[in-house]
């Protein structure tokens, strides 16, 4: 283990991958700080020149970019009391008071620190957890795999919207599009019309772009949402003194431990972390009287827990292929894009680039605690560039990056539409990720399912006799039931 | 008792309240029609992958499908009967088409942008997308709208066609 990680060390410090990861952590940074602008954007945004670099290259500077905007959603919660990403909202109760009293420069670093520690945490678990959990993940079979991909799917459904049918109705139309194309058991063709460009299926680099970004771009054209006002105020005193990191130090760690755990479990992800460390800290920190009110510890829990949760959320994503939150959903997407299919394989294949990733997820915390500092000092600036400038910017950027895939005005088109089912979707509630989530794990439920029933004998038991796949689709109805009855218990 | 405070607000005034209702009744009417349109999507794919060869073993291309819109006709069914509850789903909250319109004109303005671009090229076509766009946004200072229109533009046209080797769509006349 140590040689391989020795190895993506001597990898990620080759001068190509080390600029594009100071790149794409700064540029996580930037993003993350603007509100509208969130880190899957900013990915989807990347991947005309992901597909272009060699793979490890590619997503370490993804991991960068985002580890980068976990952390930059804290600086507009703090300037502006609007968070730049869902994942920063739990920081805005004591970090806006805090700016208001004249001292956003401690917030700023307080949130810096924080996020480093939880960095740092979640990267060492990963490098810990996720070869192991990958050796278990050697032993699946078809049937494991078919109901692991139903597992995905239904966490995510469950999870990322107020409502569990929706949830599922979007999976569900997300499986259908995968099937749109040439089948690849028998090669007839399967819900195309007799359209020749819906013979090759729905590419995915186009569905990211308009599910994820064009749906964006047309949500804010309706709200009109013109510049953000920043407090006026200069950032300074940003390097926390001892004693506050004394004061933070427990939060920053029971905060941390918290987001890792949470980042693991599939479907969460850093707004759900955020909060519930904050919920903790208020109970058991040494300045807890002060909560609500400016209360640095207030920063510390939600800091160091959302971005504990980005090593956390890439453990099921590398080992089993199935993403812990929205934003890995699209660096899963972002994967297959480059080629590379995670799951335990890729820790067998493909060792270079896992321990590539480890070793980057170490020198970008380093990155990111480099950029917050100084980010920090730059902030009130990057907040004051509008969105009613940057939208028409991603638009146009989204046009060239469908276009980038196969040099078709057909892959825009499809962007374009998947943009307008994404923007309704969202006017009415229904989730997009799962849609994504359906388009990128259909094929491997439809082969998975179909090697089972090949090997069995079209026996569809084999699903349930196998225990892994039985404790998965145990998982998948507890997962909705669990959700349905939250629901219907909040109504109450 | 903060998170409370921050997220549970319950004493909401009563215009609020008048809204919330409205747009729970326009959600329930909308997933009303979602449940039906579900259920017809569920019986096309079965029509539409009927004649698909079926293997001897394992799992055929239109059983796949099939199986996906049986899930589609159950979730489509409880759609319509959950907001079916209690009658007809009223009319809720109406549609702000200032806001809906300024989306779908956007819609419009970059599906005509891309049937275009093969005849006018990016180059020249870009820019108008862009001030109008950012006209559309709502930015008023047109210098620098146009500035950047055009430098935008640019900018992008130079890094994809010569950085990345995205040939970009030039058009007829170049």
């Amino acid at each position: 283990m140590m040689a391989n990680l020795l190895t993506g060390f001597s990898l990620v410090f080759q001068p190509l991958t080390f600029a594009l990861m100071v790149f794409g952590t700064g540029m996580g940074v930037i993003i993350g700080s603007l509100p509208g602008l969130t880190a899957s954007m900013g990915i989807i945004l990347l991947l005309p020149l992901v597909y272009r670099l060699p793979a490890a290259v590619s997503l370490v500077m993804l991991c960068g970019l985002f580890c980068g905007g976990m952390f930059g959603g804290s600086i507009s919660a703090i300037l502006l009391k609007t968070p730049g990403t869902p994942s920063a909202s739990a920081t805005i109760l004591d970090g806006y008071p805090l700016c208001e009293q004249g001292k956003a420069g401690k917030a700023l670093g307080i949130a810096t620190v924080s996020s480093f520690i939880g960095g740092i945490m979640s990267t060492i678990c990963l490098i810990l957890i996720a070869p192991q959990l990958a050796k278990v993940a050697l032993k699946f079979q078809a049937a494991d795999y078919f109901s692991l991909a139903i597992f995905g799917l239904s966490i995510m459904a469950s999870s990322s919207g107020k409502n569990v049918i929706k949830g599922l109705i979007a999976g569900c139309i997300g499986l259908l599009a995968s099937c749109v194309g040439i089948d690849t058991i028998v090669g007839v063709n399967r819900l195309t019309f007799n359209n020749m460009y819906l013979a090759g299926g729905f590419s995915l680099l186009p569905v990211l772009i308009g599910v994820f970004a064009i749906s964006e771009v047309l949500t804010q054209v309706q709200r009109n949402s013109g510049q953000s006002k920043v407090m006026a105020q200069t950032v300074t005193n940003i390097l926390p003194d001892w004693i506050d990191i004394k004061l933070i130090l427990p939060t920053a760690l029971v905060g941390g431990l918290l987001g890792v755990f949470i980042g693991i479990v599939p479907g969460t992800g850093g707004a759900i972390a955020c909060f519930l460390a904050y919920n903790l800290a208020s109970k058991f920190a040494k300045d807890r009287k002060m909560f609500g009110k400016g209360a640095l510890s207030g920063v510390a829990a939600p800091e160091s827990a959302n971005n504990a949760t980005t090593g956390g959320a890439l453990i099921p994503m590398l080992c089993l292929g199935v993403p812990g939150d929205v934003v890995t959903s699209v660096m899963l997407g972002a994967l297959i894009l480059i080629g590379v299919r995670p799951g335990p394989l890729l820790f067998v294949e493909n060792v270079d680039i896992v321990y590539s990733i480890f070793a980057g997820m170490v020198i970008i915390q380093f990155l990111m605690l480099l950029f917050g500092l100084l980010s920090s000092r730059y902030a009130p600036s990057i907040l004051k560039v509008p969105n009613t400038l940057l939208m028409p910017i991603i638009l146009v950027l989204c046009v060239v990056g469908s276009f980038s895939l196969n040099n078709a005005l057909y892959d825009v088109t499809v962007a374009l539409s998947f943009g307008v089912i994404g923007y309704f979707m969202k006017r009415w509630e229904y989730p997009g990720a799962p849609l994504v989530l359906g388009i990128i794990l259909g094929p491997l439920a439809e082969e998975n399912l179909n090697r089972a029933l090949l090997v069995s004998n079209n026996n569809w038991s084999v699903l349930i006799q196998r225990p892994i796949s039985l404790t998965f689709l145990i998982l998948s109805l507890a997962s909705i039931g669990i959700a349905i009855y939250s629901a219907r218990k909040k109504e109450a | 008792m903060l998170l409370q405070n921050f997220w549970g607000n319950t004493s909401l005034p009563p215009k609020l309240f008048n809204k919330e209702d409205e747009q729970m009744k326009e959600t329930k009417r909308v997933d009303f029609w979602v449940g039906i349109a579900l259920i017809a999507l569920s019986g096309a794919v079965w029509l539409l992958t009927a004649k698909l060869p079926v293997p001897k073993r394992g799992i055929g291309p239109g059983q796949y499908p099939r199986v996906i819109a049986t899930v589609m006709f159950i979730l489509g069914a409880v759609q319509l009967l959950t907001n079916l509850k209690g009658g007809f789903p009223e009319k809720g909250e109406p549609t702000n088409w200032v806001h809906l319109g300024r989306a779908l004109l956007l819609a419009i303005i970059a599906f005509v942008y891309v049937r275009l671009l093969k005849f006018v090229g990016f180059p020249l076509l870009t820019p108008f997308l862009l001030f109008g766009v950012i006209r559309l946004f709502g930015y008023k200072k047109t210098k620098i709208a146009i500035l950047l229109s055009i430098g935008a533009t640019a900018v992008i046209f130079v890094l994809f066609n010569i950085v990345f080797m995205v040939f970009l769509p030039l058009g007829i006349l170049f």
